[in-house]
């Protein structure tokens, strides 16, 4: 059967016909001598527009990924700065919450060359009442004094 | 009673002498001579009538271009077909190269050549050609010199440069691949084969 196809195929080639060239084929070469010389015949247009259609699709591939690292290169910005503003009013509330948290000092009194202040967050166990600028009226017995 | 005086035709070298000088009804003989063999050669290679003709147009154009260089060994017809082949080779490749590009571009769709014969005769001859278009070169050209244009395997392996086992096997291998793609036929074939030649 093997053999039986393989003389099927070689008389298949030989059946086909002959190709003729058409009538005026050597006047068209003649006249082609005479034209510009060219590497290939242009057998098609879109051939012809080939190079350029490339160089398009290059240029809208760049484009592309060009626009799509300018907006990356945006988000990144804009996330960064949102990041500093949040660090920002981190560090405000922190403070805020520290002056809230630390306990007050109390101005007792003084004179030009010595001020009396109570630091009530060295007060230990004790209650604390703060009063006017004399501050003679201070019941709690721990208390120190501070020379400016 | 005279004797008519029998012409004898140049032999293509004497052409060939005249054509490196330039002349033109030397190469106008040149292609007179050769066309039709180039056109079918292509045709056989290609698949395309049209573009066959197109190419054999040009394959005589750097015949002539190439003249001065053009070192006589006594067959002009092998020098034609190496040149024929170089130019779908070249063809080949640059087709190639703009599909990796341009997969949007519908390819073109060659004409089939008509054979003459019964219809499914000429199916299958229009089958066959198709087949054989899409052979690689490599197994095209040699098969093609070997059972159509009935070249020797060692004229091949002279003319496309290689060993007389290489021809062979890659005629072989056109012809298994051949036998492949037209297996629909040999599976549905009693029809086929009532229509072949007798034998």
């Amino acid at each position: 059967m093997e053999d039986d196809r393989t003389r099927q195929i070689t008389d298949l080639l030989r059946e086909l016909p002959p190709e003729h060239a058409q009538p005026g084929f050597t006047a068209r070469v003649l006249e082609r001598l005479d034209a510009p010389l060219r590497t290939a015949p242009r057998r098609s247009f879109r051939l012809a527009l080939a190079p350029a259609a490339a160089v398009l699709v290059a240029l809208a591939i760049s484009a592309g990924v060009l626009t799509d690292w300018r907006a990356r290169h945006r988000e990144a910005v804009e996330a960064r700065q949102t990041l500093e503003e949040l660090r920002a009013e981190h560090g405000r509330l922190e403070a805020e919450l520290r002056e809230i948290s630390a306990p007050p000092v109390v101005f007792l009194g003084g004179d030009e060359k010595v001020d009396y202040v109570l630091d009530l967050g060295k007060v230990r166990g004790a209650e604390v009442e703060t009063s006017g600028t004399s501050g003679t009226s201070a019941t709690s017995a721990a208390y120190h004094v501070n020379t400016f | 009673m005279s004797v008519p005086m029998v012409l004898e035709q140049p032999s293509d070298a004497e052409l060939m002498a005249r054509v490196r000088e330039g002349d033109r009804d030397a190469f106008a003989d040149l292609v007179d001579r050769h066309k039709d063999a180039v056109v079918s050669y292509l045709a056989r290679l290609t698949g395309d009538r049209d573009r066959a003709e197109d190419l054999a147009q040009e394959t005589f154009l750097r015949l002539f271009r190439s003249a001065r260089d053009y070192s006589e060994q006594g067959y002009l017809r092998a020098y034609l077909f190496r040149i024929a082949t170089n130019l779908v080779r070249s063809e080949e490749r640059r087709e190639r190269r703009l599909r990796l590009l341009m997969p949007f571009f519908p390819r073109e769709e060659h004409a089939e050549p008509a054979a003459p014969g019964g219809l499914l005769r000429r199916e299958l001859h229009r089958e066959m050609a198709a087949a054989m278009a899409k052979l690689p070169l490599r197994y095209r050209v040699p098969l093609v010199l070997h059972e159509i244009e009935g070249w020797s395997y060692v004229d091949i392996a002279r003319e496309i440069g290689c060993r007389e086992g290489t021809v062979k096997s890659r005629v072989h291998r056109g012809r298994q691949q051949l036998k492949q793609k037209l297996e629909p036929y040999w599976t549905g074939g009693a029809a086929w084969k009532t229509t072949g030649p007798g034998r």
